[in-house]
């Protein structure tokens, strides 16, 4: 059974166009990804607080996998 | 501009790590990020982590959740505002926690080579005093010093163990108080001045009152 685990992330932080948000594993001594890890069920909420100087906003639509997202 | 949450969903099961760019010229506030790990592959312990990058690929906040066995998988949400748990009952000596009771406390320490040459110390920085200094009893004499005026022993009773014939001591800079010792004549008690007044065996015989008096000039 998988363990909860409640982690806190800065406020108010606004991701923008080319940022990454990186779901990992890392060893605790050496910060190093740890092989054999499987990422799933992977939810990033975010809210639309703007639009950049040029493209507007690209929907996201839950449930759907965006295309540029990197697996 | 809009304040609707929307969900960046990706449910397959992928390798860590798990990569979302931002794409075209969009303006996201971060509110959360869930993710699963299976750790049953895992080559060791790990923690759950969310790293976000600048678009430079420079990491501008790392969060990391509790260590996860090999083997053991964790369902972690990261969120703002969430808190470090109150500690409860740590396993090992805190500050300004008390009382921290237990069965038995162990403390092994593997030499004599402490900060002062103990091998154990607790020190009252803000008295400058020493509470307790220990080694281990080996060959050499040791000496418990202290750096105050007054050194107390108070007990409703006191004793004082010795082994191999040896003496137990009052003694000052100048020379002892009181001195006995046990490898003679039977038990033996001896009060000094400058020189030995008086050193007398158990019990005091007529002969030892006038060597008394004799000590003091009284008695020819």
């Amino acid at each position: 059974m998988a363990a909860p685990q409640n982690v806190s992330l800065p406020p108010f932080f606004v991701l923008e166009a080319g940022m990454q948000v990186v779901v990992t594993a890392v060893d605790a001594t050496t910060g190093a990804v740890v092989s054999g890890v499987k990422v799933s069920g992977v939810s990033i909420d975010v809210d639309d607080v703007g639009e950049g100087p040029v493209a507007p906003v690209v929907p996201l639509v839950p449930g759907e996998l965006p295309a540029v997202i990197e697996a | 501009m809009s304040d609707a949450t929307l969900q960046v969903l990706r449910d397959a099961v992928v390798s860590a790590p798990f990569t979302y760019t931002v794409p075209g010229e969009q303006l996201l506030g971060l509110v959360a990020v869930r993710a699963s790990f299976d750790g049953s592959g895992a080559a060791g312990a790990f923690l759950p982590s969310v790293q976000i990058k600048s678009a430079a690929g420079a990491v501008m906040v790392h969060a990391e959740g509790t260590s996860v066995a090999a083997g053991a998988s964790a369902d972690a949400s990261f969120f703002p505002g969430v808190k470090a748990a109150a500690t409860t009952g740590g396993s090992g000596l805190q500050f300004d926690t008390y009382p921290q009771s237990g069965t038995w406390f162990y403390a092994d320490v593997t030499g004599s080579g402490g900060p002062d040459g103990w091998g154990f110390e607790v020190i009252d920085v803000n008295d400058n005093g020493t509470v307790f200094k220990g080694v281990p009893f080996l060959a050499g004499d040791v000496d418990q010093t202290s750096n105050g005026a007054w050194f107390y022993l108070r007990s409703s009773g006191f004793q004082l163990g010795i082994t191999n014939n040896q003496h137990y001591r009052l003694t000052t800079g100048v020379g002892h108080i009181f001195d006995g010792f046990v490898n003679f004549a039977g038990p033996q008690l001896g009060f000094f001045g400058v020189t030995p007044v008086v050193r007398q065996a158990t019990p005091v015989t007529l002969g030892d009152v006038i060597a008394l008096l004799q000590a003091y000039g009284l008695a020819t």
